[in-house]
């Protein structure tokens, strides 16, 4: 499963993959539950590596997406054929993860999330080779977890997810200039925050 | 030149290939960061931000399975959800007198609440020549591809493991092998829809 393309991309799969979301849809809500199926397959991938970005741990990401999609089938009477299906989950999405963030944060403090990242060294690769990516990847993953949230979710969707500028308007509710300003603080912020980490 | 001016210059870079203009960093950088464990880490995160679908996470293999199970016990209704509670000893914070129960069958109070007797071991075997491993998954271990590994002793190719699980619970599982191929239980007597399309094994204790 590819997941989404970017707008100057591959417009035509895109289209295939809205209607085939919306057939789906219109099959579950006619009682044929098993074409719910086809939502959750398509989209687990693309909601589990946003929610371990937003989250920064593999099983509150896990238990995430099972929660996400739950509400996603409870809200689907609601939803208004005429629109197209991502945004909308996206953003059922990101109203759960910055529930769950914010319940993190008190917990935790202001504290970093450091995680479990887990990097699974390729066979062939050198220890130190595997020990940097490991390095970057945690790097990066504090950065983007520094980032205020407004930020973090603008780079999540477009340069992480992938969404074109107009779906990450739809599915945060924001104008697309908005989305476009808020990328640019986020790279701005990004590389600030970069430069003063010690990487160690 | 020193790791703040390198630092500046990963940023430069970042910001340049942000940009669209595609290149690599200066030579000079790269060879100081051969040396300077900090300035490779930040060098190695600039390149992970500069093509940000390079952090994608992967989905567990397992994961949209698990959320067609959730959905299916969502429309079996309240008394499938217990069942899983039961089964798994499940955290459920927002349903207290169930939390209690399974954290009673977590911490060992079984032999307060149940009977010995109603406590059965379960035999499930797999003829799976060739596998690299075979997996259980099911209600009791909340489908959990970790908890309950077969083993193949004698390198056979049948695969199996002994469950002991509580009398009366009826239980929905599957095996995973090589953690990509689902399978049921040849041996199962029952098979009900998993909510894709597919089945899962029933085990009836």
């Amino acid at each position: 499963m590819k997941g989404l393309a970017k707008e100057s991309g591959n417009t035509r799969e895109r289209r295939f993959e809205e209607a085939s979301d919306l057939l789906a849809i219109q099959e579950t809500l006619r009682g044929n539950r098993n074409a719910f199926a086809q939502i959750v397959e398509r989209y687990t991938p693309l909601l589990y590596s946003l929610a371990f970005r937003m989250l920064g741990r593999g099983e509150e990401a896990q238990e995430a997406v099972q929660e996400i999609f739950l509400r996603a089938y409870r809200a689907l009477p609601r939803f208004r054929l005429e629109r197209r299906f991502h945004p909308w989950l996206y953003t059922i999405a990101l109203n759960y993860l910055r529930t769950v963030a914010r319940r993190q944060r008190r917990r935790r403090g202001l504290r970093l999330v450091r995680e479990e990242l887990d990097t699974v060294a390729d066979r062939g690769e050198l220890p130190a080779a595997a020990a940097e990516r490991e390095d970057g990847e945690r790097l990066a993953q504090e950065a983007l977890a520094g980032l205020p949230p407004l930020y973090r979710e603008v780079f999540l969707l477009r340069e992480v997810e992938g969404l074109s500028v107009r779906d990450t308007a739809e599915a945060l509710g924001v104008p697309e200039g908005t989305v476009k300003v808020r990328l640019h603080r986020a790279r701005q912020e990004l590389v600030r925050r970069l430069a003063g980490m010690m990487g160690s | 030149m020193n790791c703040s001016k390198h630092a500046e210059e990963i940023g430069h870079w970042l910001e340049a290939r942000w940009a669209g203009e595609e290149q690599e960093p200066p030579a000079a950088l790269l060879e100081h960061a051969v040396s300077c464990r900090a300035c490779a880490a930040r060098l190695a995160a600039a390149r992970l931000l500069a093509d940000g679908g390079t952090l994608r996470r992967e989905a567990p293999v397992w994961l949209a399975a698990r959320v067609g199970q959730r959905l299916a016990d969502r429309e079996a209704g309240p008394r499938a959800r217990w069942g899983r509670l039961a089964a798994s000893g499940l955290r459920w914070a927002a349903v207290p007198l169930a939390a209690v129960l399974a954290a009673a069958l977590t911490f060992g109070l079984t032999t307060h609440l149940l009977r010995p007797a109603r406590v059965v071991t379960v035999r499930l075997m797999l003829a799976a020549p060739g596998a690299a491993s075979v997996s259980v998954v099911g209600d009791w271990n909340g489908w959990d591809p970790e908890r309950n590994r077969l083993r193949d002793p004698d390198g056979d190719g049948v695969w199996e493991i002994r469950l002991r699980l509580r009398r009366g619970q009826e239980a929905r599982y599957q095996f995973l092998v090589d953690g990509e191929r689902w399978l049921d239980d040849p041996q199962a007597p029952l098979r009900v829809e998993d909510g894709f399309g597919g089945t899962s094994s029933v085990l009836q204790i």
